[in-house]
């Protein structure tokens, strides 16, 4: 098993898929730390290719996912110089498709030397779920400090 | 590129911006094994423009150290400076800048001229997944006096 090197992972955004309790989870990492449950190259880039081949990247809509207004808000806040602020559609354009696709997408927002704090982007609403290469997806549980509302993790920590 | 005058600060913001499109179009070809070894989103990118003639003007992004950096880059790290090594998230040659800056003055050099780092015009560092402006850390401020 080849895992990804420390280097790597400060240096860029990787996106990392698991099961959690049957929930398809997806989280971009943002340059910080993977939990080494899930550090594993090999399967990762293969669950990334053919999630790469499956999404339909010029379907900017936001049908059949509802997106966590408390993000978008986040990050236009997180913004001193506001002529930068970001597009709805920029901020989003990398966890829209992956909602699309039965994920809950998820990015980390803030970290510490050794946990990071994810939050929700988006998630597929009910009536599309489109669960794909759920049998193949690694299994990881060891999320804490866990924030729901009405049933839907919304932050978590690993 | 080249051109007869220098690139304003609002130019380099708006080349980042762009480049970020491409860095993005080029992991989703790299994962479809369509073109190159660009598996993962860079975390953040950034332009970069010389001062002086002939007003090159370079990209670059966050990724693994550089192995043999420009040898004014070089000289130029608080390490190579006081002797100390910055800590492991900030460490010299993970950031955009001195990548950026690295493909500036090895393409100065192409061109037989010499600058110095304070003569590099940085535009604004952009996060990769939602383009939003991202603040210079420490270690590039001490690198890029200019920075500061």
């Amino acid at each position: 098993m080849t895992k990804y090197r420390s280097g790597y992972i400060q240096t860029h955004c990787i996106d990392i898929f698991f099961d959690y309790h049957g929930t398809p989870m997806h989280i971009l990492t943002n340059g910080n730390a993977i939990p080494d449950t899930l550090n594993n190259k090999e399967l990762n880039r293969r669950i990334q290719s053919e999630v790469t081949i499956k999404t339909n990247w010029n379907d900017q809509s936001e049908y059949g996912v509802i997106v966590n207004e408390s993000y978008v808000e986040y990050v236009k806040e997180s913004i001193v110089e506001k002529d930068y602020t970001p597009s709805r559609n920029t901020i989003l354009r990398l966890f829209v498709p992956m909602a699309k696709l039965g994920f809950y997408s998820y990015v980390c927002i803030n970290t510490n030397e050794h946990i990071s704090h994810y939050m929700l982007v988006a998630r597929p609403s009910e009536q599309i779920v489109k669960p794909i290469l759920r049998e193949r997806l690694p299994i990881f549980d060891a999320i804490s400090n866990i924030i729901m509302q009405d049933g839907i993790i919304t932050e978590f920590q690993t | 590129m080249t051109r007869n005058r220098p690139y304003t600060k609002q130019q380099l913001d708006r080349i980042g911006l762009a480049y970020i499109g491409s860095l993005i179009n080029n992991v989703r070809r790299c994962r479809i094994g369509q073109h190159g070894n660009a598996w993962d989103y860079p975390a953040v990118a950034v332009a970069c423009s010389s001062n002086k003639t002939p007003f090159y003007m370079r990209k670059g992004h966050s990724c693994e150290s550089l192995r043999n950096p420009h040898p004014t880059l070089f000289a130029s790290y608080p390490s190579t400076k006081k002797g100390t090594t910055p800590k492991r998230y900030t460490r010299e040659g993970h950031c955009a800048e001195p990548h950026a800056a690295h493909k500036l003055l090895n393409a100065m050099t192409k061109s037989n001229k010499t600058i110095l780092v304070s003569d590099i015009l940085f535009g604004k560092a952009f996060r990769v997944i939602d383009c939003s402006p991202v603040a210079y850390c420490s270690t590039c401020r001490k690198t890029f006096p200019q920075l500061k």
